[in-house]
């Protein structure tokens, strides 16, 4: 079943000679449970696709559904719904709110959506992500790699159709870039999460199931990888 | 929603300096605007209560109206309306008692504490302290006057006369009930609508054939104190201008706190973007945000709001206790603290208002915009092609931090037009107010003029006049002296109402005449008719309600009249004519300031003394009478050294008079005694307007620091940025201090041609009124182009100090909050 189909999808930045191009009328669908990766060079388009998919960009032209759904035509209030409930968006800067604890930090979508937080499902995020001792902690108390997995657990805590994450280990160092891409590729295999992953780092691309390269706002290269068996 | 509250609550918490600012915006705002309301209602109750107690309540009484005469008082918009005979005025101690009848329609204008209304003229009313002392109780039988009462009403509260519970007075009013047979008494009114009781007084006044001439009424007393207070002027252009400046000062005002509130809440968003972008991703609806934004409006309103209301509560209190302290001396009453509830009202709407407009604004545009422009913090930086010319002159004179600075200017636009609009706020607050009160000290100032003389002394009677003028101006230390005569004539011609026309002549001695015919350039002994009002108008000369075309023209003929039926007026005969007169604006020296009574009205005829007598004789012969039963004033004007000694000197030869009491205290003048009471009372004014101007410069000052403050704090990051590249602190203030000129030197540009516009607005409304000066405030915009800077370099010069202690990668880390 497919979660994601994208058909002429368009993005332009500015206008008159300082128009860009940056997606330039993509095709293509990621199927449930799938674990992508999209790779290319600097200014090829791979955040913009993504947080035009993680409704916090508009699009100039065409279409996108998410788990059936055409969120083009979605109005301000549903775009919310939609982003609180349907995706969760790891930035390569982790966004967290600086007056709020770790814990504060991975339920607020929850609580903005009056939803009750699944006590049982948090505790086993938290220890899956090794976090359940920083809890109590403000974003400044603690290491990047710390704060990446709060942002990593505030997605995952509303069981979103799709994870996005946009470099969500370019600021940590391999070590830590590499315990990341291990808990994405867990949970999606433990919960099958659906996740788009855009990389610079080839090495890390190949914790994927499928690898999308793009350039100039274009796709020039989709690949599965049999085999993405990997040993640390 | 909860943990959203949460977010919001613990921002503001986290996030001091900010929300100080923000609140400190409001809170200059509310300051503002309720210390002014303070000091507005509190000014005007306590100046209506003087009035009050001095004049009454009433706006206007008409003397001696017979019943028939009743109807002339209908259809005239009245608030109140009632008939007073006062049948006796006695001394009781050092009291002044009135025994007075009252017509029943008196009755809500007091409030009783005990007993009724007198309705019998064999029954009073009385004050409750009049009661206690006397130790009159109710349903006793009193004796005032060898007449016998009963005394049915005890009053606490009087509208007419002042009374209040715990007022010791020294004035008593007793009332007794109307007796319908009384043929003649006096008729207080008080109209709905003060502004206008001018018109409607005027009205009445002509139907009563009580109307002499403009504004001139024949036993009408006009409460006109009362009704100044009330916002009504017999002038009504004085009206138009009063509320016009009170417009200019609100719409000051309004526009300030509408700033100093937008720009605290823009600036407070704008740092915040990033942290909306974030909620926006993870999915917080427009409507929970908007919630955020209502809760942070009620916290820092209440809070802001609330400390204003209460420090300019304070600020006013404290300003009332010096002012007591300062007017003391001249035996000034206590000061009542008061604000009005549609001040109130007024000032706390506004602010909420202005609160909700500034703080939705930018938070429906930082709402409206997508979630990763916010995250990114896009901001709508326009690469405008950079002229070489002037990034050359920048770099000579100010070098390569120069050019830095004028780039973060050029390329922050939008922070830096909130940063000027905030400056320019400060800079028109401060001229636009300060104009207004320099202006006002200056009307005020007015009133303590000197005039060229010390004592005067107003002679009624002939009995008393020859002897005494010999007596006081030969007296040793006399410098010099001037003496004036003055009688009324009645003219051939009439004035618009079928009057009679009136002429005041006045004379001078022989030496003051002389003086003052030279002064207008005469050769000749001549009749001068000093005319005030307009001498040409369109190359004719008025005068009298005529115009002529040349002064030849001119000449009045000084008639008799008698009195016919109906209050009709006939001439009866003319006995003397002036022609060949000498038409001037220009006073004799002495007038030329001061007193109301010394001063000529505007048409006078000045004579020599040879011809005043002429005058005078002819008029007794063709009347029948001696010349002494011609009624005339003489004016005694004093030059002196010593006043005090003078004075004792004057008092001890008017006390040989048996008129003393009477005729000669009331109506000497001693003007160096006079004035310390004006002066302590202009002090007083003075006072409180500087205070206002003080309040003034402390907002204007806070806002300019907070302004640059916010403007600083903003740019942590970046100058963080800037300094882990490495630019060294030196070149890091330099740089800073460059900006700061830049943006001062830029408000300039901006705030002075608009509180230029608002000067010479203002200017014109001061112009209107009659004899209305204008000091252009020019010592305003230097303070102010000064201050601006250097409270700007100032501020700037401590914040790079406080920089320079923080750590740099702490800054660039600290996520943007
Ligand atoms: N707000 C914007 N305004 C104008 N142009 C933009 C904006 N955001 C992105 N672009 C342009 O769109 C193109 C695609 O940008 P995008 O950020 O998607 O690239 P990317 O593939 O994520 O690059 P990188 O790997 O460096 O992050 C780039 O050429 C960029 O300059
Ligand atoms: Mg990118």
């Amino acid at each position: 079943m497919e979660i994601v189909k994208v058909e002429g999808l368009t993005k332009i930045y500015g206008k008159g000679s300082n128009q860009v191009t940056a997606l330039n009328d993509l095709h293509f669908t990621i199927e449930k449970g799938d674990f992508v990766a999209i790779v290319g060079a600097s200014g090829s388009g791979k955040s913009t696709l993504l947080h035009i998919i993680g409704g916090v960009d508009s699009m100039t032209s065409g279409k996108v559904w998410i788990d059936n759904q055409d969120i083009s035509t979605l109005k301000e209030e549903e775009l919310a719904k939609y982003r609180r409930e349907k995706v969760g968006l790891i930035y390569q800067f982790y966004n967290l709110i600086p007056v709020l604890n770790g814990r504060e930090n991975i339920t607020l979508p929850l609580s903005l959506g009056g939803q009750t937080i699944d006590e049982d499902f948090f505790k086993e995020i938290t220890s899956f992500l090794k976090i359940e001792d920083r809890l109590d902690h403000l974003p400044t108390e603690l290491s990047g790699g710390e704060q990446q997995r709060i942002a990593i657990a505030r997605a995952l805590l509303s069981k979103p159709a799709i994870l996005l994450a946009d470099e969500a280990t370019g600021n940590l160092d391999s070590t830590a870039s590499l315990e990341i891409l291990e808990y994405l590729k867990r949970s999606n295999e433990q919960y099958g999460q659906t996740i788009i992953m855009v990389t610079h780092d080839n090495q890390l691309a190949k914790y994927a199931k499928r690898i999308i390269t793009m350039k100039d706002g274009k796709i020039i290269g989709d690949e599965r990888i049999q085999n993405h068996e990997i040993v640390i | 929603m909860k943990s959203l509250y949460k977010t919001t609550l613990q921002l503001l918490l986290k996030n001091k300096k900010r929300t100080m600012a923000t609140i400190l915006g409001v809170l200059l705002s509310s300051v503002l605007l309720f210390s002014m309301g303070f000091i507005f209602s509190t000014t005007r109750d306590n100046s209506l209560c003087d009035v009050w107690k001095e004049k009454g309540y009433q706006h206007a009484i008409f003397e001696n109206i017979q019943e028939s005469d009743m109807d002339q008082f209908e259809e005239k918009n009245l608030s109140w309306i009632v008939k007073i005979k006062d049948l006796s005025v006695t001394t009781d101690g050092w009291k002044k008692v009135t025994l007075s009848m009252i017509d029943q329609k008196g009755k809500s204008l007091f409030r009783l504490s005990e007993g009724t209304f007198p309705k019998k003229e064999t029954e009073i009313m009385i004050s409750s302290h009049y009661a206690e002392e006397k130790n009159w109780k109710r349903n006793d039988q009193v004796t005032i006057q060898n007449q016998s009462y009963q005394v049915v009403g005890i009053y606490n509260e009087s509208k007419i006369r002042y009374y209040q519970e715990g007022w010791d007075a020294s004035q008593e009013s007793i009332y007794t009930g109307w007796d319908s047979s009384v043929d003649s008494f006096d008729v207080y009114v008080r109209y709905k609508k003060p502004t206008h009781a001018f018109f409607y007084i005027d009205d009445t006044a002509v139907g009563l054939k009580k109307k002499i001439d403009v504004h001139v009424y024949d036993g009408i007393r006009i409460n006109e104190n009362l009704l100044k207070l009330e916002g009504s002027f017999a002038d009504s252009k004085k009206t138009m201008a009063l509320y016009e400046i009170l417009f200019v000062s609100l719409f000051i005002l309004s526009f300030v706190s509408y700033f100093i509130i937008y720009n605290s809440f823009l600036l407070s968003f704008q740092e915040r973007k990033k942290l909306i972008g974030i909620l926006q991703s993870i999915g917080a609806s427009k409507k929970q945000l908007f919630h955020a934004v209502y809760l942070e409006i009620a916290i820092i309103g209440i809070i802001g709001m609330g400390l204003g209301f209460f420090l300019s509560l304070g600020i006013v209190k404290v300003g009332i206790l010096f002012e007591q302290e300062l007017l003391e001396s001249i035996g000034y009453r206590d000061i009542q603290l008061s604000f009005y509830p549609q001040f109130m009202f007024l000032s706390f709407a506004f602010l909420l208002f202005t609160l909700i407009l500034s703080a939705l604004s930018p938070a429906r545009r930082a709402f409206k915009a997508r979630p990763i422009e916010n995250i990114r913090l896009n901001q709508e930086v326009k690469l405008k092609k950079e002229k070489g010319k002037s990034n050359k002159i920048i770099k000579k004179v100010f070098g390569e931090e120069g050019i830095l600075a004028y780039k973060n200017m050029k390329r922050n636009k939008k922070k830096y037009r909130m940063a000027l609009i905030s400056l320019c706020t400060s800079m028109i607050l401060w001229i636009g107010l300060g104009t207004i009160i320099t202006q006002l000290v200056d009307e005020v100032e007015k009133l303590e003029e000197t005039p060229g003389y010390n004592i005067s002394l107003l002679l009624p009677y002939e009995p008393i006049q020859s002897n005494l003028v010999k007596k006081v101006t030969n007296l040793e230390e006399v410098k010099d002296a001037i003496v004036y005569s003055t009688a009324n004539v009645t003219l051939q011609t009439t004035n618009e109402s079928g009057y009679p026309q009136f002429l005041t002549i006045k004379s001078m001695d022989d030496k003051s005449y002389n003086a003052y015919l030279k002064k207008l350039g005469l050769k000749e002994e001549k009749a001068v008719f000093v005319n005030l009002e307009a001498k040409r108008k369109e190359d004719q000369i008025v005068g009298l309600q005529k115009k002529f075309d040349k002064e030849e023209d001119i000449h009045f003929e000084f008639c008799s009249y008698t009195h016919g039926e109906n209050h009709q007026q006939k001439i009866q005969g003319c006995y003397y004519e002036v022609n060949n007169l000498y038409v001037t604006e220009e006073l004799p020296e002495i007038e030329e300031s001061w007193s109301d009574w010394t001063k000529v009205s505007k048409e006078t005829l000045l004579v020599s003394e040879r011809q005043y007598r002429e005058i005078l004789s002819a008029k007794a012969t063709y009347e029948d009478k001696a010349e002494e039963e011609m009624y005339y004033n003489k004016e005694i004007y004093l030059i002196t050294d010593g006043y005090k000694k003078l004075d004792n000197e004057i008092k001890t030869i008017g006390k040989e008079s048996s008129l003393y009491e009477e005729v000669i205290l009331p109506n000497y003048l001693n003007i160096n005694m006079t004035l310390y009471n004006t002066h302590m009372l202009i002090l007083g004014i003075k006072f409180i307007l500087y205070g206002v101007l003080g309040l003034v410069a402390l907002t204007a000052t806070t806002n300019i620091i907070n302004t640059v403050n916010t403007n600083r704090e903003l740019q942590r990051r970046e100058f963080a940025i800037l300094r882990s590249v490495g630019l060294s602190i030196k070149k890091f203030k330099k740089m800073t201090l460059i900006e700061t000129l830049f943006l001062g030197l830029k408000s300039w540009l901006w705030g002075l041609p608009i509180s230029l516009g608002i000067v010479f607005f203002l200017r014109s409304i001061f112009l209107q009124s009659e004899k209305g000066t204008f000091r252009f405030p020019t010592i305003y915009f230097l303070t102010s182009m000064i201050a601006i800077l250097l409270i700007m370099i100032l501020t700037t010069i401590y914040s790079v100090k406080k920089i320079k202690k923080e750590n740099i990668i702490e800054t660039i880390r600290n996520d943007n909050i």
